[in-house]
């Protein structure tokens, strides 16, 4: 089936598979997370994670320092119907502590190319609609019922069987225990959360329409591309190379220059306007100024195109040139920037003259 | 089959030369403005010359420009498409370009005085979506991507095509500009795995990479000109030296395993900051090749990312509707060292995660409001980050 599509949609397919191969792993009986009975409530749920093991397996499966990467790691497996957490709310949240969780079935698991289908929605939301127990809990949205209603026009022929298929499947739980009871409907409840989200939510298995337009590889085929094609790898076989280590030392050489002027890693001075909400650093640095400060004329020492990016850099530039006699120079230069940057195609003949004059 | 993480054998050469460099600080990372007033994923952004300025597009065909300082909207200009895949601001400051799924790239004048959508000027039609655009240092031309696989430079005056680009056999997803010394270069990025540096007035190849094993989302120059990064749904970051035409690093680790959106660099070029699928945002030492911290600050995958023109601040939108506004600062930088410093992950972020339904909504007024000031996280479900709270409120005040 996987070969059928695009390869753009293959692609999207990537981390279902690294995340499906991950909750392989967590599930291996032996070098897993460990499956216990948790106590939830009154309660006690079989064969279920805690949060704090499942937290502390990928820590150690990871080896991350940091227990937030695990838990957002453990977020994303819930919100992708590979886990779901077992307990009484409606959100679905992933804490390192005694919360517990399940594995939904493989047949849910969006990897394995799993679709919903409607129909079972439909019965789901007129089960919710029927309930009485737990108001709270079952309480049906507003866009749920938006749902229901649209679906119940949809499906009309078939809404008698699935009233039915709902008040049968309510009976069936009355006669469950109370653990069976919890676990059914909070995978129910978790499944779909992901598959029918509420509008706004995240939708993990969301496909945006660009990607849909894609289309498989096309390579077209035109001729004045075969021969640029055949220029390009021409050159790129005669072309130059300098080695890693040369590259890699003038990278190095880059920033350490320009660390001073990197807010990141030297503070501005006399603060950055994002910290302090104040912004004299932006006043003392506009494109003009009468006084520039002792780093931006620092900058200015690194190379000319440093001075030639300022606009303040520039005109100092053309005042020394002016006691120099040669400021003709950089009026050229600049008069021909702005004629490439700032004038519109019809007036270039015109001011291409005037600068001729 | 090879390893899920392939990076080319090049004896990790970056952080070997890099080895001389000292260690950086432990980050200290937050969120200081979050601009609520999209009612659809954010797509993409733009920053103005101004340094302070944001243009945004969104989903549902909005497009907003922020006084981000302030975080007010100035403009609200509402397009006849959805998913407004691309937007720029121009060099001057004075109007703005956008397009996406109607295939077209539009120009909007910025004035105070009419209604933008009243002089709305169509450059160029593509004949697929328009993934990118961007002005290359002039108000005068327009460059774009395209889902169609080309690339295209416009005349903005009379909407003119000055020259195509024919090379990508997948969609083109992301452009950049070389910087200001290194000329009419630029580089793209495609769904067909590939990055490609162009010229600009010949039309022609210049370079080509390859590496990624999945679409390439993004692309950006390191400020030298000298290398690029690209980031892809492989969940992996590779630079590229031109000048030693191949991948030089790879950036991606075994816990990774969602895609990364958006890259930038911040201005020295030593950090690389990425926005990925699983919500978060990383930030990467780019010549020691380690992470140095992941924020979890919004509640939907992180679809655009990018530095301010002086690299003050960085700004991230997501399809959780909102944009932020995020500084960091390497701990020794602190000038106040009273403060406790948070270290790695970013708990000073509000605490994405749990999927509240209700807070996605973007309707909550005096938000941006809290976030300036208080940066206290109130800890959620990150139960590590409860400690040093009410210290760091007071980061950044000297």
């Amino acid at each position: 089936m996987a070969d059928a599509q695009p390869e753009s949609m293959k692609n999207r397919k990537l981390s279902l598979k690294k995340m499906e191969a991950l909750v392989r792993e967590m599930m291996d009986s032996e070098t897993g997370v460990p499956l216990r009975r948790h106590k939830l409530l009154l309660t006690a749920v079989p064969d279920a994670m805690a949060g704090y093991d499942m937290i502390e397996w990928l820590m150690e499966h990871y080896n991350l320092d940091d227990s937030s990467e695990a838990i957002s790691l453990a977020l994303q497996l819930c919100l992708h119907c590979f886990i779901y957490p077992v307990s009484e709310s409606r959100d679905i949240s992933v804490k390192d502590d005694s919360s517990i969780y399940k594995f939904h079935p493989e047949t849910a698991w969006p990897s394995r190319g799993h679709e919903p289908d409607s129909r079972s929605y439909a019965v789901y939301l007129v089960k919710k609609q029927m309930r009485k127990d737990k108001p709270r809990l079952h309480a049906i949205d507003e866009w749920e019922s938006e749902e229901h209603a649209r679906l119940k026009m949809n499906l009309s022929a078939h809404w008698s069987g699935i009233t039915v298929l709902a008040e049968e499947q309510l009976k069936l739980e009355k006669n469950r225990k109370k653990t069976e009871k919890l676990i059914a409907e909070s995978q129910e409840r978790a499944y779909w959360m992901v598959y029918r989200p509420p509008p706004g939510a995240p939708n993990r298995l969301e496909v945006p329409p660009y990607v849909q337009l894609r289309q498989p590889d096309r390579f077209s085929q035109r001729k004045y591309e075969a021969e640029a094609c055949l220029e390009f790898l021409k050159n790129h076989v005669a072309r130059s190379r300098t080695k890693v280590s040369q590259a890699a030392q003038s990278l190095v050489t880059y920033t350490t220059t320009y660390a001073e002027f990197d807010p990141v890693m030297t503070p501005p001075i006399p603060s950055n306007p994002w910290i302090t909400d104040d912004a004299t650093f932006w006043n003392l640095n506009s494109d003009y100024v009468e006084i520039p400060t002792e780093r931006r004329v620092k900058r200015w020492a690194i190379s000319s195109c440093d001075v030639l990016k300022d606009p303040t850099g520039r005109r100092e530039f053309e005042k020394y040139l002016q006691t120099e006699y040669s400021h003709e120079n950089i009026r050229f230069w600049m008069a021909c920037n702005r004629l490439k940057n700032c004038t519109p195609t019809s007036l270039i003949g015109m001011r291409a003259k005037e600068i001729f004059e | 089959m090879h390893s899920p993480h392939r990076c080319y054998a090049y004896s990790s050469s970056v952080p070997s030369v890099a080895s001389k460099l000292e260690n950086l600080q432990p980050l200290n990372v937050k969120a200081r403005r979050i601009l609520k007033g999209h009612n659809g994923k954010v797509l993409c952004l733009d920053w103005s010359a101004d340094k302070r300025h944001i243009v945004s597009s969104s989903q549902d065909g909005k497009m907003i420009i922020w006084d981000a300082f302030t975080t007010n909207k100035e403009h609200a200009i509402t397009m006849p498409t959805t998913w407004v895949m691309a937007c720029a601001y121009s060099p001057s400051g004075n109007q703005v370009a956008c397009g996406g799924l109607d295939n077209k790239v539009t120009l909007y004048p910025l004035s105070l005085e009419e209604d933008a959508s009243s002089k709305k000027k169509t450059v160029g039609v593509h004949s697929s979506y328009m993934s990118c655009c961007l002005f290359p240092n002039s108000d005068q031309q327009i460059l774009t991507g395209s889902g169609d696989s080309t690339c295209a430079l416009w005349d903005v005056e009379s909407g003119q095509l000055l020259q195509g680009f024919h090379g990508h056999s997948g969609d083109v997803m992301a452009i950049d500009l070389a910087p200001f010394e290194t000329g009419n270069t630029f580089a793209s990025a495609s769904c067909d795995k590939t990055a490609l540096i162009w010229d600009m007035r010949t039309g022609h190849r210049v370079h080509s990479f390859e590496g990624h094993e999945a679409d390439i989302n993004s692309v950006k120059y390191y400020p030298s000109g000298d290398a690029i990064i690209t980031g892809g749904d492989d969940a992996a970051i590779r630079l590229f030296d031109l000048r030693a035409d191949r991948e030089v690093a790879c950036y991606t680790k075994e816990s990774i395993i969602f895609g990364v959106n958006a890259v930038d660099f911040s201005v020295s070029g030593r950090l690389i900051f990425a926005g990925y699928n699983d919500y978060s945002v990383g930030i990467w030492d780019t010549l020691k090749v380690q992470r140095l911290a992941t924020l979890y600050g919004h509640e939907n995958r992180v679809s655009c990312l990018k530095t301010s023109p002086d690299g003050t601040g960085v700004c991230t939108g997501s399809w959780d509707y909102t944009l932020k506004v995020i500084f960091s600062k390497t701990h020794d930088s602190c000038m106040e060292h009273t403060d406790a410093v948070l270290y790695l992950t970013g708990g000073a972020f509000d605490p994405g995660g749990n999927v509240t339904r209700k807070e996605s909504s973007p309707t909550r007024p005096a938000e941006a409001e809290e976030e300036r000031d208080s940066g206290n996280s109130q800890a959620g479900f990150l139960p590590n980050e409860k400690p040093d709270d009410g210290s760091r409120t007071s980061t950044g005040d000297p």
